[in-house]
């Protein structure tokens, strides 16, 4: 049997930055040309609050889960793929709430 | 760091930069939107007296009929002065100013030579160059193959990372590692017969062992 199993990281990297597109896509669309993405946020009471605390938790597990993937890369027997995987949807999930909230 | 990671890192704090910002600063197409234009245009219409300064204002900005002025013809173009060329008579050169100039060249020609060329002759020995640097050959070591301590020649820049159970990673150059169990084929260094607590012995009698 030859070996399958080479450990390569090319196409999560390339979904994780393509993750990081479509939020920063996100944000132009928001910031930019007033679109919103939410029609109406009115049932919570303080939607700017929420949406920088969302924004900040989402920057902090994006930041973990880049320091998770340059670990795997070094040592990929001692991270595994889910450890990153968890932590840039996590990203990806509040960052887009936040970016929702924030209009 | 890898540039993979660079990049991630990047593209989060610019996120993290840009919602912040948006979320914080006013932005130019909240302005533009419709919800905060409308107001203002209805307020403007109800009131009377704007109305009426509208109107006023109207008749004034209607656009007039441009000007033609008619920009009369350039009347002559200047015509470019012509050089004279005068003629010398001969006669106002002096016989003996001749001989005189070329006599002066000749003795300008052989100063300039006579100081030209000692040093032209001084200038190989000055310009002596330097002795080159003759450097003892350093031994090209690869780290990958240094750290590789196995008992052949055959598993040259592969090198075993980590053994867990009946699973070891094998590091193949320096940025490719492959995960091999039992009967397993690694392309370049053979098949795996066995996988040890800190070790894998392959099909061809090598051990590789764990690098420190």
């Amino acid at each position: 049997m030859i070996l399958q199993k080479a450990i390569d990281m090319t196409r999560p990297a390339a979904l994780y930055l393509a993750a990081i597109a479509v939020l920063l896509l996100a944000v132009f669309i928001e910031g930019r040309t007033g679109l919103t993405l939410l029609s109406r946020v009115e049932h919570i009471h303080y939607p700017k609050v929420i949406a920088a605390l969302l924004i900040l938790a989402s920057i902090g597990l994006g930041l973990l889960g880049a320091r998770r993937y340059e670990a795997r890369v070094l040592q990929p027997w001692r991270v595994p793929q889910i450890q990153v995987f968890l932590c840039f949807l996590g990203f990806f999930v509040l960052g887009l709430t936040g970016i929702c909230f924030s209009s | 760091m890898n540039p993979t990671s660079k990049l991630i890192t990047g593209g989060v704090l610019l996120f993290g930069a840009l919602a912040l910002a948006n979320l914080l600063l006013p932005s130019p197409g909240a302005r533009m939107s419709s919800e905060s234009i409308s107001p203002v245009t209805s307020s403007i219409e109800s009131e009377p007296a704007a109305s009426a300064a509208i109107a006023r204002i109207e008749p004034e900005t209607q656009v007039k009929p441009p000007v033609v002025v008619e920009i009369a013809p350039i009347a002559s173009p200047v015509s470019a002065p012509v050089p004279k060329v005068v003629a010398i008579p001969a006669k106002a050169v002096p016989a003996k100013a001749t001989p005189n100039f070329l006599a002066s060249i000749v003795a300008r020609a052989k100063e300039m030579t006579g100081t030209s060329s000692p040093k032209s002759a001084e200038a190989p020995a000055a310009e002596v160059a330097p002795a080159p640097i003759v450097s003892a050959p350093t031994p090209a070591v690869s780290l990958v193959t240094r750290s590789v301590s196995s008992e052949g020649t055959a598993s040259q820049g592969f090198r075993l990372s980590a053994t867990l159970q009946d699973r070891a990673w094998i590091r193949i150059g320096d940025s490719k590692t492959v995960m091999a169990k039992k009967d397993d084929v690694v392309p370049g260094l053979g098949k795996v017969t066995s996988v040890d607590k800190d070790s894998i012995t392959l099909d061809n009698g090598q051990v590789l062992k764990v690098a420190p």
